[in-house]
């Protein structure tokens, strides 16, 4: 028997719902591994900060590379899982370099000091979560969101423990966010 | 096509199907994570999927991943097509001109 106007219309409504969430969780799925990295090269490059300030640039500049090489490997793996992808190494190279470059002249620009630095990186970042969620879904926007908040509480009320209050609260809503994209 | 597809007509196997349509060509998912998305069980959802396959619109796939069994699914050119073919024809519905 042929569909009505009305079947027809919530077939189609149910192919646009189910469709648009499991691109989302898909999306979220891929994600996820990556907040795991970022969000331990977070917490190891903040901690290191507080406890000898004097190499932060060296550890931060380790974490990154390492972060980097995992993130390289981790797109591999994805890659080779979904056969159908291209993947480029450099174009990861590419983004870590450019944005360590950002911030890098932005800091020298604005004459930031280093506590300054340390908030205004994850501020960015979580600018960008929030920007990425419009598109990608609310669970981005909620750790933009979280991240935002964390940092400027830090900022303004955790004195000198503000690269250990980094550590447990930016690195560890990467953390946290990495666990909630992996669950349908 | 005066008919709807009753294959895909039918609401279960409807989801499951536009939930695979959203993948990239060729890629497959996760049974377990197909059953969280279209809420269903794991017997019911096992059924449609045994359905689908015969009809050749769907590939299972199963391996073995960090030592656990793991059954994938896909869509296959043949469910793109016939998927495509029911879209159209609800919308035909809509919009006849």
């Amino acid at each position: 028997m042929p569909l009505s106007q009305d079947e027809a219309a919530s077939a189609l409504g149910e192919i646009e719902r189910t469709g648009r969430h499991t691109a989302e969780l898909q999306f979220y799925e891929g994600a996820s591994p990556f907040f795991f990295v970022w969000g331990a090269v977070w917490v190891f490059g903040y901690t290191m900060t507080h406890v000898m300030p004097e190499y932060r640039n060296l550890f931060w500049a380790a974490g990154i590379l390492a972060g980097t090489a995992l993130s390289i490997v981790l797109q591999r793996m994805a890659g080779e899982e979904k056969a159908h992808r291209g993947f480029s190494p450099w174009r990861y190279a590419a983004i870590s370099g450019g944005i360590a470059g950002f911030f890098a002249l932005t800091s020298l620009v604005l004459k930031l000091d280093l506590r300054e630095i340390d908030a205004f990186v994850p501020l960015m970042f979580a600018g960008i979560y929030l920007a990425v969620g419009v598109y990608a879904g609310i669970r981005f926007v909620a750790c933009g969101a979280v991240l935002a908040i964390a940092t400027v509480v830090g900022f303004f009320n955790a004195g000198e423990f503000f690269g250990l209050w980094m550590a447990a609260f930016g690195g560890g809503v990467l953390l946290l966010t990495g666990v909630w994209l992996r669950r349908v | 096509m005066d008919q709807p597809d009753e294959i895909i007509h039918q609401p279960l196997r409807l989801k499951i199907m536009a939930a695979l349509k959203a993948l990239p060509e060729g890629e497959r998912i996760e049974f377990v994570r197909l059953k969280a998305i279209v809420n269903a069980t794991e017997g019911n959802l096992g059924a449609h999927i045994t359905t689908l396959e015969k009809a050749g619109y769907v590939k299972v796939e199963k391996d073995f991943h960090n030592n656990r069994p793991r059954t994938r699914v896909s869509m296959s050119k043949q469910g793109r097509r016939s998927f495509q073919a029911y879209v159209d024809y609800l919308k035909d519905i809509l919009d006849p001109a």
